[in-house]
């Protein structure tokens, strides 16, 4: 009598090559929402990696990115190009670092940052709120408001994006303020661009009357923008498409000053 | 409106289930992790309309989706079927919308309930199939990002199932 023959081999072989090949590539579905151990708390990572906390303040600057919504090669493309200069000391991502908050968005980006030389640090914008968008980002990168201090600066990072979380919590940003004498601030919508409640661009605007505040950077509204608020300088920087970005240098006594950039060139903001 | 999305969507589903020659079971390619429903074929034109489901790692435990899909059999040999189609793809939960709510300035953002894609799928004789499923979206992104600057295989989701 012939044994009985069985196929365990192959179908093992076969679950595995198809388990393999799906987890590779791409999401079952366009709103999967759970992300693998591969990034997490890149924050965290990045801040680990920039270190600093420490230090006397001596002159340094900041690569800027805005807005690399829907456009993570052009993300990779800027990102390598800020690594190979030889004179910031970390990158910094305003906000909507996706289009529709959606996990492969959101990994596209983990991946740039995972992969750049330089510390990434990103800050919550209002395209990354939709869907899962929150429960995503917390999860890849962390915290929504938070804040470093690199030689001597501090830098203060808020998410003010109130449809998707409503009014901006002014009282953290105003403690924040308070804690340090020198404060640089990050987030995604500048003041005068708030959306919603008009009244949380005069309440931005009034925190930059504190004398510990330097200036700050925004994305949101993808042009280039400069302005200075009760003579605090203020830049917002234009969408990253065709490679736009931008340097902010804390140079002797912490002056700022801004460089304006497309792909290799840059010119001083004035 | 994602209530009225969800009911014509079950109508058509429950209507299409009449006219099915058979059942499908899929996992992934952008159905969801895994998918059951009907589907058909008439000549060389297939059809299929299945409930996807993927598990959630927020609150809501479950992300539910409707997809429909067809295609055209370029390729119809004795052993498989080659065919190119498209599919819609309905997610009618309530963090979804069809048209950006009024809270929001208009065109604030695109929809995000629904989602075309398109499609290949290499179906066997016994019925199995592999399917490889792109989003309008990704397409879109394709184009307007720098040519080879974004891993075409991290817009492709691949997946598979059985017809029977």
């Amino acid at each position: 009598m012939k044994p009985p023959t069985t196929c365990l081999p192959q179908l093992c072989l076969c679950t595995t090559l198809l388990v393999s090949a799906l987890s590779s590539c791409g999401s079952p579905s366009p709103w999967a929402n759970w992300v693998g151990a591969q990034y997490k708390n890149l924050t965290k990572q990045s801040l680990r990696e920039l270190g600093g906390s420490n230090e006397a303040f001596t002159p340094f600057a900041v690569g800027l990115i805005a807005d690399p919504q829907g456009l993570p090669g052009y993300l990779r493309f800027v990102s390598a190009r800020l690594n190979r200069r030889d004179d910031l000391a970390f990158t910094f991502i305003l906000g909507d670092i996706t289009d529709r908050s959606l996990r492969d968005e959101f990994l596209w980006v983990a991946g740039v940052v995972e992969d750049s030389d330089l510390p990434t640090l990103t800050v919550v914008g209002n395209h990354d709120g939709l869907l899962y968008g929150e429960k995503t980002y917390r999860n890849l990168f962390g915290d929504l408001n938070y804040s470093f201090i690199y030689r001597d600066v501090k830098f203060i990072v808020w998410n003010n994006n109130p449809y998707e979380w409503g009014y901006p919590d002014f009282k953290w940003l105003r403690a924040q303020v308070e804690s340090f004498p020198y404060v640089f601030i990050f987030s995604h919508q500048p003041p005068g661009a708030i959306d919603r409640y008009a009244h949380a661009n005069d309440e931005l605007r009034d925190v930059y009357e504190h004398e510990h505040v330097l200036g700050s950077a925004h994305g949101h509204t993808h042009k280039y923008h400069f302005q200075y608020v009760h003579e605090k300088p203020v830049i917002t920087v234009a969408i990253m498409k065709e490679e736009h970005h931008a340097i902010v240098h804390f140079g002797e006594d912490r002056a700022l000053r801004f460089e304006k950039c497309w792909k290799d060139k840059c010119r001083w903001q004035e | 409106m994602a209530r009225v999305a969800l009911a014509l969507a079950t109508l058509w589903l429950g209507t299409t289930a009449f006219a099915a020659t058979y059942y499908v079971a899929q996992v992934g390619a952008n159905q969801g992790l895994l998918a059951g429903g009907v589907g058909g074929d008439y000549g060389r034109l297939s059809w299929a309309t299945t409930l996807g489901i993927t598990p959630s790692a927020a609150d809501d435990v479950l992300i539910t989706q409707v997809n429909g899909k067809c295609g055209y059999a370029v390729l119809d040999d004795e052993a498989y079927r080659l065919l190119l189609g498209g599919a819609l793809l309905i997610n009618p939960s309530r963090r979804t919308f069809f048209v950006v709510p009024e809270k929001y300035p208009d065109r604030y953002y695109p929809a995000n309930a629904y989602f075309f894609a398109l499609q290949t799928t290499l179906v066997w004789r016994h019925g199995y199939f592999v399917e490889a499923s792109i989003l309008d979206y990704y397409l879109t992104l394709l184009a307007e990002n720098p040519r080879g600057s974004i891993n075409n295989s991290a817009l492709v989701s691949l997946g598979f199932g059985k017809n029977f």
